[in-house]
């Protein structure tokens, strides 16, 4: 009896239980027999090869991992064998934002290719083609435009063929594309910010603002209400778009008193 | 309807409220220049409102007979010399039709068996254009 419980001891004794320990952490080490008795050594985990840009083809800047040293423990199991751990980069470091930047660019080509797409798919499909129309400018008729330039008569499609080198008050009026309902009082305002004198009309119904290059503008009462008439310094009355127009489309364009 | 009187034109002109922002169409000359007619594209109701169809002409024939004087003052500025090809119908557009009184223009002419009358065309304040007629007898005429 004494005899087995002996043999049993020496079985245990010669048993290796860094099988267990092999699971949770990894390969260990065995230095070759008769180097360092029976201790064990973890190996580090290999650091991951350098990863290339598949466009620029260089290499993507990495961060070193982090390797922490493990204190040693009270087993003695990995007393001095340097023990690796490679953390995730936190979302601040150079690595993330490099790849955000390069997402988001690829994601911005995406999409300009499919809008250009998508328009000139509905532009083909409509049978009008069209340049982009201009964003509208503040409302009320107080947001100023720089002058334009000397000489260039070309106005913008959505202009009135009728202020063909009119005088910026006399365009101003008209940002809002058309003079219906517009306040008289921005009229005013416009008009005289801009060189226009104010006076009353002929038959004495009415405010007329001229200027010296021949434009005028009349604001003329009439059956309780107010219109306004335009005419540009060609003598053309104007609709309320600012086009040259026939008689029925330049009388009768109400205008707000307030 | 003829006037030869001060009273009867100035009635006239009122009647049809004073061609306010109408038209000049057509100015011609009759009985070998000693007539005149001003054709208008009459834009008024009879209740004083605009017409409905002002793309429509109607035409009221102003006729001045024994005409003394006629002046025309178009002022054109730099830009419809520039480019006359941009001149339409606006340019004819009038303010008003104005009986003068004790005007400078009929004094010559206070001697002659008949009274001599002065209407002018204007055209907005500020604009030089002008049409002056001295004459004798005006007939007021809405063609149908």
């Amino acid at each position: 009896m004494r005899r087995l419980a002996a043999s049993l001891f020496i079985l245990l004794m010669a048993c290796d239980f860094s099988v267990f320990a092999q699971r949770r952490t990894g390969p260990i080490y065995r230095p070759p027999s008769g180097t360092g008795g029976s201790r064990t050594t973890r190996i580090p985990r290999p650091i991951p090869p350098p990863r290339f840009d598949p466009r620029t083809r260089q290499p993507i800047p990495t961060r070193p991992p982090v390797i922490r040293r493990t204190p040693s423990t009270s087993t003695g199991r990995v007393a001095g064998g340097p023990s690796s751990k490679v953390t995730i980069p936190p979302s601040s470091s150079p690595q993330v934002a490099v790849a955000k930047t390069q997402a988001k660019a690829t994601l911005d080509q995406l999409r300009t290719s499919l809008r250009a797409r998508l328009r000139s798919s509905t532009a083909l499909s409509s049978g009008n083609v069209r340049s982009p129309k201009k964003p509208p400018t503040g409302g009320g008729g107080g947001g100023r435009k720089p002058p334009s330039g000397g000489g260039n008569n070309e106005e913008p499609p959505d202009r009135g063929n009728g202020l063909k080198n009119a005088s910026q008050g006399f365009k101003e009026i008209f940002d809002n594309r058309s003079l219906r309902n517009q306040s008289i009082i921005n009229i005013r305002d416009t008009l005289t910010r801009n060189g226009f004198k104010q006076t009353i009309t002929n038959n004495r119904k009415g405010y007329l603002f001229k200027n010296e290059l021949g434009e005028e503008i009349r604001i003329m009462n009439r059956g309780g209400g107010w219109d306004i008439r335009v005419r540009n310094r060609y003598g053309n009355n104007l609709d309320e778009f600012g086009n040259v127009a026939p008689p029925s489309k330049t009388h009768n364009i109400p205008v707000r008193s307030q | 309807m003829k006037s030869a009187n001060a009273y009867g034109i100035i009635e006239q002109l009122s009647k049809y409220h004073h061609f306010e922002e109408c038209i000049i169409e057509e100015i011609s000359w009759l009985n070998f220049g000693i007539a005149i007619e001003v054709r208008l594209n009459y834009i008024w109701q009879a209740n004083g409102t605009l017409r409905q169809n002002l793309d429509e002409p109607e035409i009221v024939i102003l006729r001045f007979n024994l005409v003394q004087e006629f002046h025309m003052i178009n002022a054109l500025n730099a830009a419809k010399c520039e480019s006359p090809e941009l001149i339409n119908w606006g340019v004819n557009e009038i303010a008003s039709v104005k009986y003068i009184e004790n005007s400078e223009y009929i004094k010559k002419y206070k001697n002659l068996p008949v009274s001599f009358h002065h209407i002018s065309f204007l055209w907005e304040r500020g604009s030089n254009q002008k049409l002056d007629v001295v004459f004798s007898e005006l007939e007021i005429e809405t063609l149908k």
